[in-house]
C-alpha cells in the first residue's frame, strides 16, 4: 500500500455497474475517471426495453442516473477510450488511457444531428444489431452521453480518401475536425474498479440454430431492441425477413450456456428471466403473439422471480416446453422456422414458428480479457474475474476491485450491489484522501428578489431543427416579448449548449432579470442545468421555469406547423404567468448524529458494522441471540471449498475487538423515534437496563431461518435432516451421513408452493455441494437428488456438472406428484421418474430436506418501528427492485443479507458492504439535505383534522397539541417528499407545497384559458 | 502436387464413377495420385460396430502404409475418410494401439472436398472451367459423414458447411439455399430399416424439388447410391414420379472442365442426369 494515497478512482465500464460505482465514489468525496470503450456510456442496460420482474422501462429508470452522472463535476467521462497500461501500487496507481479520436470536438458539438442527417453514407447500425442503419457520423442512441457525435473512420468517405467533407461543411458549431488525433493521458488514481460487463457468446459457433444466416432467428439482445420504442422498428414487433408481424414465437434457452463443448460450462444467470419477460412484453405489444419458451430448467431464483414465472404461465399466455432443442430449420420459401426437439417423453417432436429468439449465453468480452491481462489480474477458466467468497469484489491484485457480470453472470440489482460494495472498499482504502481532489463550485451570494417587480427573461430554443422545423421560433419570440413582466426575450440555436449558459448569465446581469423562463425540452433532463446556470448568476434556483415546446409540441405536431406555433406560445405564456408568482425556496440542511445502528449480528450485520466502524463511525450492533455469527455458524464450507468457520470467527474477532463497535447481545428493540440523521432507538439487552442510542443511520440485517418442515416425515426419524442439520453432521464427520450407502436429497421442501411462493435460491447449490462431498468421500455411495428445476445459476453450474460426472443421480418430480417417504429399516422414497414414466423406489439410510428459507416474523414489527415495507412474503422491500437494492424508501435505512431475500454468502457480503457504503455516505456528509419543495402547514388555517396525517405515505405530518385541545399539523421537513397529497386532502387550504402553491398553479391555468 | 490415394472398396465397386471423375479432376488440376499399394478395407459399416480393436487396426494399417510413402493421403469416400481420421485420433490417445501401429502422425488424411477446397486448387479450378454450369440449379448435399463427429473432423461449420457450395459456385452453377445439407439420408440403415431410409431420403428429395433444384450434388458414395436407388421405391410408395439426378461433385467438375469422358459416368446412375444437363446445353 502506498504511503501517498490518491483521492481518485478509475472505473472501467460505463454500464450500470460502472455508473453506480462512479456515483457512489463521487458522493463519497473522490474524483472519478469513468472509462468506456463505446462512444457513449450506458452499456447493456441502456439497450434493454424493460426490466424483470417489475416490467419497468429500462431507459426511464436508468436515464436519470446517467444525467446525474454527467452533471457531476467530479466525474470525468472518458468514453471511446481504452486502458493501455498501469504502474504503481494500491493507493497510488498511474493508468494510461487512450481516448480515441472521434474527429468531432466534444466541447463544440451540441449534438444537433445535422451532420448525421446530411452524411451520405449509410451503414448497418450495430447499436440495433444491424436491424436498421446509421450514418458514418453517428451517436449510439439519441440520449447518449457524452452528447457528441463520432466519425466511423472505416466507413467515412473522407477517411477513405474520397471527396466528401459534408459533415464539416454543415456543422453549425464547427465541431468536425478531421485532423483530430487520439489522446493518451496518464491518470493518477488510488484504486481501480472494473465493471466492464459482458458480451454474447459468438453465435457463429452455434450454427445449428442458424443465427446469422436465418433472418428470423434473433438473439435476446436483438429482441430487446426490437421491443424498444427507440429500436429499429419503433417497438412494433416485426420479423426481419419480411416485416410481417409474427404469430408464433419461440425462445430457446441455454444457447451456448451450460455447454462445455462450446467452452461455456457456466449458466448465464439472467436469460431465463429475460426470455420470460420478453415473451410477456411481446404479448403486451401484440396480443396475436403466441410465445413458447424451450428450456432445460427455469432458473427463476431471484426475488419475486418465481411469481413472475408462474404469472407468465397462468396469465401471460406463455407456453413452456422442457426440452433440448436440436436444431432450427428454415423453410427456404417462407423463412418460417421449424424447431426440432426431444420432448419430456423422450420423443422427437417438431413445431414451426414465425420467429425464434435465442437466449445466447454471456461471457466477458475479448477487450475485457485484454484489459485483465494488462492489469495482471487472475481470471478463471471461463475468463471471469477470479474472486473469493469472503471478498466478493476484490480481484487478485490489491487495489483493483470488480463488480457486475465480469465477476460472474448476474442481473442488474446484484451488479448494483457489487458496484456499491466495490466503491465502499475503495472508499475505505482511500478514506484519508477523501475530498482531496474533488472540487466544489464557488457560488455568488443569492440576490434578494423578494418584493421586486418580476423582470422575466425568456429563452426560446430552436433545438437545431427539432423545434424550429415545426414551430416558428422568431414568431413566437415576437408574440411573447410584450407580455407583462417580460423584459427580455430571445431565441437560441441550442439553449443547453455551454456557450448559451455563459450568455444567459450575462443577460441576467445586464437586464437585472429576476425570473428565467426556458422554452425548450423536458425539465426532467434539463431543469437542473438551467437551475445551475441561474444560481451561478446569483438567482435562487426555484426562480427558473420551463416550458416544454419540444416533446409536448414540435415532436408531436410536425404536420401542423401553425397550430404548433400557437401551442408553443400558449405553453410559454403559462410558464411566464407561473414565473411571476415564483418565490425563492431554500433547501434545508439538518444536523446529523454521525453514528450507525446495525440490527442483526450475522455475517451481513457484522460486515456492515465493520465497514462503518473502519471509517471512524461509532456503531451499535444489536443481536437478538447471545452469539454473533447467525446462520453462517452452521455452514461447513462454500461450494468453492473455502472453510466458513474461520471466516466467521475472524469477523466476530474484528467486531468484538473494534473500539468503535458496541455489541448488544440478547437485544430487543422497544421504541424508535426520529428520522434520517436523528434516530433514537431504545432497546433492552438481556438483563441490562434498557438504554437509548442516537444514530444517523440504520442497517437492517436481521437474516432469515430455515423452515422446520412438516412434510416428508421430518421430525419422526433422526435419519431425516434439513440442509443445516446435514451441514453440521458433515462438519462433525458423523458416520450416519458420511457412511450412508444411499443418500437422498429432496429439493424445494416448502419453497415454490402456495404458502411460500418463492425459490430459496441457495438450496440447489447447497445440495450439489454436499452431494459432491459425499461422493468424493465415498465413491461407492449412492446419492440421489429429487428436484423440480436445478438452479445452480452462474458459476455454480460446473459443480452440478461435476456432481453428475461423479455419479450423483438427479430425478425430477412434479409438484403435483411429490415424492413419498415411508419409514422402516431403511427409508423408502418413492418418486415418479419422468424419463422412465414409472415410479421408482429408493432405499435410503440418509435423507436430506432442502427446507425453505423463511423470513423472520420480527420483520413486521421492525418494519412498523422504522416505517419500512415488507413484500407479501415477509421479506423487506427495498427502495427499488433494480436500482436501489440496499436502500429503503425510508431515507437513512439500509438493507443487507437474508432479510432482503435468500442468498449465498458472497452475495450477502457484497450487499452488506454496499449497505455499509451507502450508510457511510450519509454519515460522512455530516448533515441531512432536504429539498425545499416540501409541504408547509399554515397554522392559522389548520383546524387539526388530521387528514394530512392519514394520506401522507411518508409519515411526515403529525398533529401537535399547541394549546389545550388545539391540535395543529406540523410537517417534519426531513420526511416530506413534496408529493402534495396533503395539499389535496386539506379541506381548508392550510397545507401547501412550496413552489407548487395554489396561486402559482392557478395563474398558470388562467393564462392557459385566457 | 503428389498425394497418396486411398480409393476404398466403394470406389472400386458401386462408385466407380466417383473414382473415375475424382482421378480425372485431380489430374486436370495437376495432382498426381499414387494409389496406396496393398491397401486394406477401412472397416467402415461393420468393423467399428463389432470390435474396437479392429476398428482402429484396419485403418491404422493403411495409415502406416501411407506414412511409409511420406505423402498426405486423400480418401474421397466419406466413410473411409472418417475411419482413417478416427484412427489417427485414437492413435493419439491409445498407447497400447500405438505399440502395434507406431504411426507418427507426420502425414495428413484429406477428404476429397478438403483437397479441392484448398484456395490454390479452387482458383485453378475456376480458371480451367470451359463450360460454366450456367443455369444449373443444384442443392449441395454433404451428408452426415462429411461433418460428423465434429470433434474428429473439425469442420469449419458442422451445421452449415460451405466447401461444396463454394466449389459449385466456382463451376458456375446456381447454388440453392436449402436446409438439409447435412441431414441423414439413412444410408447406413439401407438393409436393416428400409422403411426409415425411404422416409429420410424422401424428405431430402422433396425439399430439393420444393426449391426447384435440377440435381443434388454430393461427395459421399453411400449417399449417392442410397438417394439414387431409392427413388423408384419412393415413386411406387407415393404414386409420384421422383426423378432427381444425384451427381458427384467431381462429375460436374468433369462437365465444367470439358472432360469428354463425363457422359460415360452417367450410365452408372439409375436416375440419369443426361436429360437435364443436355437441356441446359452442358453436354
Amino acid at each position: 500500500m502506498s504511503d501517498k494515497k490518491i483521492g481518485a478512482v478509475l472505473t472501467l465500464g460505463g454500464g450500470i455497474g460502472g455508473v453506480q460505482a462512479s456515483l457512489d465514489l463521487a458522493e463519497s468525496g473522490f474524483k472519478v475517471y469513468l472509462v468506456e470503450e463505446r462512444p457513449c456510456i450506458g452499456g447493456v442496460m441502456a439497450m434493454l426495453d424493460k426490466t424483470f420482474p417489475t416490467n419497468d422501462c429500462s431507459a426511464c429508470i436508468f436515464s436519470p442516473k446517467l444525467q446525474t452522472l454527467a452533471q457531476n463535476p467530479n466525474i470525468e467521462i472518458m468514453a471511446y477510450s481504452v486502458l493501455e497500461g498501469i504502474t504503481g501500487e494500491p493507493g497510488n496507481f498511474s493508468v494510461t488511457v487512450r481516448e480515441k479520436a472521434r474527429h468531432v470536438d466534444p466541447v463544440k458539438c451540441t449534438s444537433c444531428g445535422t451532420c448525421a442527417e446530411k452524411c451520405p453514407i449509410k451503414v448497418p447500425n450495430e447499436y440495433n444489431w444491424g436491424h436498421d442503419q446509421r450514418k458514418a457520423i453517428f451517436k449510439d442512441y439519441a440520449q447518449g452521453i457524452p452528447s457528441v457525435y463520432t466519425i466511423d473512420t472505416n466507413r467515412c468517405r473522407t477517411f477513405q480518401g474520397k471527396k466528401c467533407g459534408v459533415c464539416k461543411k454543415v456543422c453549425p458549431a464547427g465541431a468536425v475536425d478531421y485532423e483530430q488525433q487520439d489522446k493518451v493521458t496518464e491518470i493518477n488514481v488510488g484504486a481501480v474498479i472494473l465493471a466492464p460487463g459482458y458480451e454474447l457468446f459468438n453465435t457463429a459457433n452455434i450454427s445449428e440454430y442458424g443465427h446469422g444466416r436465418m433472418p428470423n432467428v434473433v438473439t435476446n439482445l436483438e429482441m430487446e431492441r426490437i421491443l424498444s420504442a427507440s429500436g429499429p422498428f419503433q417497438g412494433e414487433i416485426k420479423r426481419p425477413s419480411d416485416g410481417k408481424h409474427p404469430g408464433k414465437m419461440a425462445w430457446i434457452q441455454c444457447v451456448g450456456s451450460r455447454d462445455r463443448r462450446k467452452g461455456m460450462p457456466h449458466c448465464s444467470s439472467v436469460c431465463c428471466m429475460a426470455s420470460i419477460k420478453e415473451a410477456v412484453i411481446a404479448r403486451e405489444h401484440d396480443a396475436h403473439i403466441e410465445p413458447t419458451i424451450f428450456y432445460m430448467d427455469i432458473r427463476a431464483y431471484g426475488k419475486d422471480f418465481d411469481k413472475y414465472y408462474e404469472r407468465a404461465k397462468s396469465q401471460g399466455g406463455v407456453r413452456f416446453i422442457r426440452s433440448m432443442v436440436s436444431r432450427v430449420e428454415e423453410d427456404p420459401l417462407t423463412r418460417d422456422l421449424k424447431i426440432t426437439y426431444v420432448n419430456e417423453h423422450n420423443q422427437l417432436a417438431s413445431e414451426t414458428f414465425d420467429m425464434v429468439v435465442l437466449a445466447v449465453g454471456i461471457k466477458p468480452s475479448e477487450s475485457t480479457v485484454k484489459a485483465a491481462r494488462l492489469l495482471n489480474i487472475d481470471l478463471d477458466d471461463m475468463n471471469f474475474c477470479d474472486t473469493g467468497t469472503f471478498e466478493p469484489v476484490n480481484t487478485s491484485r490489491p487495489g483493483i476491485m470488480v463488480a457486475g457480470a465480469f465477476q460472474a453472470p448476474k442481473d442488474i440489482p446484484q451488479t448494483v450491489m457489487e458496484a456499491a460494495a466495490a466503491a465502499g472498499v475503495a472508499t475505505r482504502m482511500l478514506s484519508e484522501a477523501r475530498n482531496t481532489l474533488t472540487t466544489k463550485k464557488e457560488l455568488p451570494p443569492e440576490k434578494d428578489v423578494q418584493g421586486q417587480e418580476p423582470r422575466i427573461g425568456v429563452f426560446v430554443c430552436r433545438c437545431g431543427i427539432n423545434i424550429a422545423a415545426t414551430v416558428d421560433v422568431p414568431g413566437v419570440v415576437e408574440r411573447i416579448k410584450e407580455l407583462p413582466g417580460v423584459v427580455y426575450a430571445t431565441e437560441n440555436l441550442f439553449t443547453c449548449s455551454q456557450d448559451t449558459q455563459v450568455s444567459i448569465k450575462q443577460l441576467i446581469d445586464e437586464h437585472n432579470l429576476n425570473r428565467v423562463v426556458i422554452a425548450s425540452c423536458t425539465p426532467r433532463t434539463h431543469l437542473p442545468l438551467f437551475q445551475e446556470t441561474a444560481r451561478e448568476a446569483g438567482l435562487n434556483k426555484y426562480l427558473v421555469e420551463m416550458a416544454n415546446i419540444r416533446e409536448h409540441c414540435s415532436w408531436v405536431h410536425m404536420t401542423e406547423k401553425a397550430k404548433a406555433t400557437d401551442k408553443a406560445v400558449d405553453l410559454i405564456r403559462m410558464a411566464i404567468a407561473r414565473s411571476t408568482q415564483l418565490e425563492k425556496v431554500d433547501d434545508q440542511r439538518l444536523p446529523m448524529v454521525q453514528a450507525g445502528l446495525v440490527i442483526g449480528g450475522g455475517v451481513a450485520g457484522m460486515t456492515a458494522a465493520i465497514n462503518l466502524a473502519d471509517q471512524g463511525f461509532p456503531v451499535h450492533l444489536l443481536e437478538k441471540t447471545d452469539t454473533l455469527g447467525g446462520n453462517a455458524r452452521r455452514l461447513a464450507h462454500t461450494i468453492k471449498g473455502e472453510e466458513v468457520q474461520p471466516f466467521v470467527e475472524s469477523l466476530v474477532q474484528r467486531v468484538t475487538g473494534h473500539d468503535k463497535i458496541t455489541v448488544h447481545a440478547n437485544a430487543t428493540i422497544q421504541n424508535v423515534e426520529g428520522f434520517i440523521g436523528n434516530f433514537r432507538t431504545s432497546f433492552s439487552s438481556g438483563n441490562a437496563a434498557p438504554e437509548t442510542v442516537e444514530h444517523g443511520v440504520v442497517v437492517v440485517a436481521t437474516g432469515a431461518h430455515e423452515w422446520k418442515p412438516d412434510v416428508y416425515a421430518y421430525g419422526q426419524d433422526p435419519r431425516i435432516r434439513t440442509h443445516l442439520e446435514m451441514s453440521e453432521a458433515m462438519r462433525s464427520n458423523d458416520p450416519a451421513v458420511m457412511k450412508a450407502g444411499t443418500t437422498v436429497f429432496i429439493q424445494c421442501v416448502g419453497s415454490r408452493c402456495a404458502e411460500r411462493p418463492w425459490c430459496s435460491k441457495v438450496c440447489c447449490t447447497h445440495t450439489v455441494k454436499d452431494a459432491v462431498a459425499l461422493k468424493q468421500t465415498n465413491p461407492d455411495a449412492k446419492v440421489f437428488v429429487l428436484y423440480r428445476d436445478i438452479r445452480t445459476y452462474g458459476l455454480n453450474e460446473p459443480y452440478y456438472e461435476k456432481a453428475r460426472k461423479l455419479g450423483v443421480l438427479f430425478i425430477r418430480y412434479e409438484p403435483e406428484d411429490p415424492p413419498t417417504v415411508e419409514l422402516g429399516r431403511k427409508i423408502a422414497i418413492k418418486v415418479k421418474d419422468p424419463v422412465l414414466g414409472e415410479p421408482v423406489t429408493l432405499e435410503a439410510e440418509s435423507v436430506v430436506l432442502a427446507a425453505a428459507i423463511i423470513p423472520d416474523e420480527y420483520n413486521k414489527e421492525l418494519a412498523r418501528l422504522y416505517k419500512l415495507s415488507t413484500n407479501e412474503d415477509g421479506y423487506f422491500l427495498e427502495a427499488h427492485m433494480k436500482l436501489r437494492p440496499v436502500d429503503f424508501a425510508t431515507d437513512g435505512v439500509f438493507l443487507a443479507g437474508l432479510a432482503h431475500y435468500p442468498k449465498p454468502l458472497d452475495e450477502t457480503i457484497a450487499q452488506a458492504e454496499a449497505a455499509g457504503s451507502h450508510a457511510s455516505q450519509v454519515l460522512a456528509r455530516g448533515y441531512v439535505d432536504a429539498p425545499g419543495m416540501i409541504s408547509v402547514v399554515d397554522e392559522f388555517l389548520c383546524r387539526g383534522c388530521g387528514r394530512c396525517v392519514e394520506v401522507c405515505p411518508f409519515h411526515a405530518p403529525e398533529l401537535v397539541e399547541v394549546a389545550a385541545g388545539a391540535m395543529k399539523s406540523t410537517v417534519n421537513p426531513a420526511l416530506c417528499k413534496g408529493c402534495g397529497a396533503c395539499a389535496v386532502a386539506c379541506p381548508t387550504g392550510a397545507a401547501a407545497v412550496r413552489h407548487f402553491k395554489e396561486e402559482q398553479l392557478s395563474d398558470m391555468i388562467d393564462a392557459a384559458l385566457a | 502436387m503428389e498425394l497418396s490415394y486411398y480409393p476404398g472398396c466403394s470406389l472400386t465397386g458401386s462408385a466407380q464413377e466417383l473414382n473415375e471423375s475424382f482421378t480425372n479432376a485431380a489430374s486436370a488440376l495437376g495432382i498426381t495420385l499414387k494409389e496406396l499399394p496393398d491397401w486394406t478395407c477401412c472397416g467402415a459399416s461393420s468393423a467399428h460396430m463389432v470390435d474396437a480393436y479392429l476398428e482402429a487396426a484396419l485403418p491404422a494399417r493403411d495409415l502406416m502404409l501411407a506414412e511409409g510413402l511420406g505423402q498426405d493421403v486423400v480418401a474421397p469416400c466419406a466413410a473411409c475418410h472418417l475411419r482413417l481420421k478416427t484412427a489417427v485420433h485414437r492413435l493419439g490417445e491409445d498407447e497400447a494401439l500405438k505399440q502395434d501401429f507406431p504411426f507418427k502422425g507426420e502425414i495428413k488424411v484429406l477428404s476429397g472436398l478438403e483437397l479441392f477446397h484448398r484456395e490454390e486448387l479452387r482458383a485453378a479450378l475456376k480458371s480451367k472451367v470451359v463450360k460454366p454450369l450456367e443455369g444449373l440449379r443444384v442443392v449441395p448435399y454433404y451428408g452426415c459423414l462429411a461433418v460428423r463427429p465434429p470433434e474428429i473432423l473439425q469442420p469449419e461449420d458442422p451445421e452449415n458447411p460451405m466447401e461444396m457450395d463454394r466449389l459449385l459456385e466456382a463451376l458456375g452453377a446456381e447454388v440453392l439455399d436449402w436446409p438439409y445439407k447435412t441431414d441423414c439420408c439413412g444410408g447406413s440403415l439401407a438393409l436393416t430399416r428400409t422403411d426409415l431410409v425411404l422416409k429420410l431420403s424422401r424428405k431430402l428429395l422433396d425439399m430439393a424439388l420444393m426449391v426447384d433444384a435440377d440435381a443434388m450434388v454430393t461427395f459421399c458414395p453411400m449417399c449417392q447410391a442410397n438417394l439414387d436407388t431409392r427413388q423408384e421405391d419412393i415413386s411406387k410408395e407415393t404414386g409420384h414420379v421422383y426423378q432427381v439426378p444425384i451427381l458427384y461433385l467431381t462429375e460436374l467438375m468433369g462437365v465444367a472442365l470439358g472432360n469428354p469422358q463425363a457422359r460415360s459416368w452417367f450410365g452408372k446412375h439409375l436416375v440419369s442426369p443426361e436429360r437435364i444437363l443436355a437441356s441446359k446445353g452442358l453436354i
